[in-house]
This record gives structure tokens, sequence and C-alpha cells, in this order.
């Protein structure tokens, strides 16, 4: 059989936030995708949600999930996927994606994205979370990597191999979140290439760009704290050259900004810079394959 | 590792009293989660500085939540209020009400 060349077209595009609505929909011809927080549609009024129909209409959408807790041994509710797939009805995604992490157990409310055990139970509960998943929304989701402040049960199993076997297992691709990568390679001490390496270059699908700022806790040990309010630091960038060089697939690239939101053009020259990254790694897997 | 390991790393992570009654004695607060001897080593392994660390920022995070879902339901009661006066049919503003959320 022939081989077929699979034309690569990555995209960048931009979180969308209220904040920022007025000023992304004027600039439509530099953002080539937005991603939608889906819970913020979570029990919307039909109203609301024909203006989410409205925005797909306009520009393609992707939908992020952050509150189902699917990385764990116990099942998601049902009326929360159900939540999701209601959203996902109205904005016709062209994928949607949520996080490799769990949010609540026992009744207790976490409250934000916190790592599971790195065990074989949970990439045994994020495969059948992400099966129900799939059943009910339509879809399965892709998954995304977290920032972490504590290194959780399991540390015997690094990052990337757990990361790796509930990718595996649930047979879906990887949402990658440069910052949260850079953040933990930072604060634990890992190479964030040696995580490349574990993860399959196939898997990669979309990518998180986001910043943060350092902090000195009492301690006395600084760390990278993920806030998504910062601009996008320089080492993400490099990673992204990395990712652009490894991935077979066209990836969709979304730029995450969650407060002290800059001037617009900020934000253009950061997706701007994100373009060059992509283009810089296409270029050099381009030589390679033709060196090969 | 069990799902009673992520209840009790749920409950390190939001309650400051079980992080307390867990350092001053982690054998009787495992034992009485029905934790096994694995998963009591792989939470002894934990970085006491860094669970705190990450416990401060939960914390932060769903503080930050309740004040959002707090504007939300503000906003939400003005755009109400705004869309009946713009229409004229304002009527009583008695009859306007928050919505549940």
């Amino acid at each position: 059989m022939a081989d077929v060349a699979v034309e690569i077209r990555d995209r960048v595009g931009l979180g969308w936030r209220p904040e920022l609505a007025a000023a992304t929909l004027g600039h439509l011809d530099t953002v080539d995708v937005v991603e939608v927080i889906a819970d913020d549609w979570f029990g919307a009024s039909a109203r609301r949600l024909r203006a989410l129909r409205t925005l797909a209409s306009q520009v393609p959408v992707v939908l992020h999930g952050v509150s189902l807790g699917l990385a764990s041994s116990q099942s998601v509710a049902l009326s929360r996927l159900e939540a999701m797939a209601r959203v996902a009805d109205a904005a016709r995604p062209e994928f949607w994606s949520e996080h490799l992490a769990f949010v609540r157990a026992g009744g207790y409310e976490i409250g934000h994205l916190a790592a599971p055990p790195r065990s074989a139970d949970t990439v045994e509960g994020t495969a059948a979370n992400v099966d129900h998943a799939h059943r009910v929304v339509g879809a399965a989701p892709l998954l995304e990597n977290i920032a972490t402040l504590v290194e959780p049960p399991g540390r015997h199993h690094s990052e990337a191999e757990w990361v790796a076997a509930a990718l595996e297992a649930s047979a879906t691709g990887l949402l990658l979140d440069l910052h949260n990568l850079h953040a933990n390679a930072t604060n634990f001490g890992f190479d964030p290439l040696a995580f490349l390496e574990h993860i399959p270059a196939a898997r990669l699908r979309a990518i998180h760009l986001a910043g943060g700022r350092w902090i000195t806790p009492p301690d006395g040990r600084p760390r990278v704290l993920d806030d998504h309010l910062h601009d996008v630091p320089e080492p993400v960038f490099a990673l992204l050259e990395e990712v652009a060089a490894r991935a077979p697939r066209s990836l969709t690239v979304i730029l995450e900004r969650d407060g002290r939101y800059p001037p617009f053009p900020v934000l253009q020259q950061q997706m701007d810079a994100a373009r060059r990254a992509l283009a810089a790694g296409r270029k050099r897997r381009a030589d390679r394959e033709a060196a090969a | 590792m069990s799902a009673r390991l992520e209840v009790f790393l749920a409950r390190l992570y939001v309650e400051a009293a079980a992080r307390e009654a867990y350092r001053a004695d982690p054998d009787r607060e495992t034992t009485r989660a029905g934790l096994d001897a694995a998963e009591r080593a792989a939470l002894a392994a934990i970085d006491a500085a860094d669970l705190d660390l990450a416990a401060q920022g939960f914390a932060a995070k769903r503080s930050h939540k309740r004040r959002h879902r707090w504007l939300e339901r503000v906003r939400r009661y003005a755009r109400r209020l705004w869309g009946r006066a713009a229409a004229g049919t304002s009527g009583s503003r008695s009859s306007i009400r928050p919505r549940a959320s």
C-alpha cells in the first residue's frame, strides 16, 4: 500500500472568556479556534445555549471540561456527563477535553484539579470513566496533564509513565498543557523532554499554553505556580517547538488566560510566537523526514 | 491502591484538622481509614510542605469559586433587570427574583 501523506494544518486559538469576548470576535482573522469552558454552560438556559451555537457558527469551537474528575477509581456521576453532553450538543465542538485529575472523593469537594494516586486502579478507573463519557457525550475526550504542587502517592511511577498508561488504557489523545509540564518539571526536577519521549507522538492532539509565576513558600523552596495570569514564558514556546517536531498530526494550540488581561495585541503576539514555534518544529520534522 | 486512598487524600487536601491528625499519628489515621500497607507507604512518601502548599492552593480556589458564583448571581439579576427595563416591561421590581443557581 502506498504511503498517504497527511497534511499538517496546525491552528492557534484562544480560550473564550467573557472579558475577551468582544476583542476575540473583532479579531477572528487571527484566532483560528476558540476553546469554551463547558462547565460555564452547565445548567444554561436554552437561550444561552443558542448563543453558544451562534458563536460556534462564527468560529471553530472546542470544549473544555474542568470538573468531571475522570482520573479516579470512582465513577463520574451520570448527571455530570449528561450536562457535558447537553453543552456539546449545542456547541458541536470539533473535540472536547478534560483533565487527568480527580476533584472529589467520598463527599469531599477538593475545589480544583488534584493529581490522583499513580496506580493501576486510577489508570483503570480513568479508562472506565472515559468509556462512559464517550457513550454519553458521543465522543471520547482528549485528556490533559495537570500542574500539581504535590507529588501524589505512587511516585515510584513517573508522571510521564502514568499519563502514557492512562492514554493507552483510554485509547484517546492527549491535550498537552506545556506550562503544566514546565511547572511540574521545574518543581519536581525532571526533564520535560524526557516526559515527551514517554508520550506516543500519535497521541498528541492539542496543546495548552499559559503562564505563571514564581512563589516562595514558607519552606523557602521556590516553585512555579501555574496561575494563567501571566504571559507565556519562553521555555514553554521552546517545548511547543519540540512537540511540533514530533507530532505526526495537526495540533490545535490554545492560549489560556484567566485574568489580569493584557491589551489584545499582547495576546496576539503570544499567538504569533506560538505559530513561529510550530513552524520551526514542523520544519525540523520535515527536514528529518527528508533526510531519512 | 484503592478508592479509599483517594478519599483519604481528598480529606487531607480539604481539612487542615485531618492533616494535623495524620501528622500526629499516621498509623492510627490510616488504619482507621482502612488503608493497606502499600497505601500507607505511598502516603508516607508525600512531602509535608508540598501537601500544605497544595492544600492552600485548593482552599484559595474554593474561595475564589464561591466569590465567582456570588458575582454571577448578581450579574444575572442585573441582566434580568436591564432586559426588562429595556423592553419596557420592567413592572414591579418585587416580581424579579435572582435565579437560584
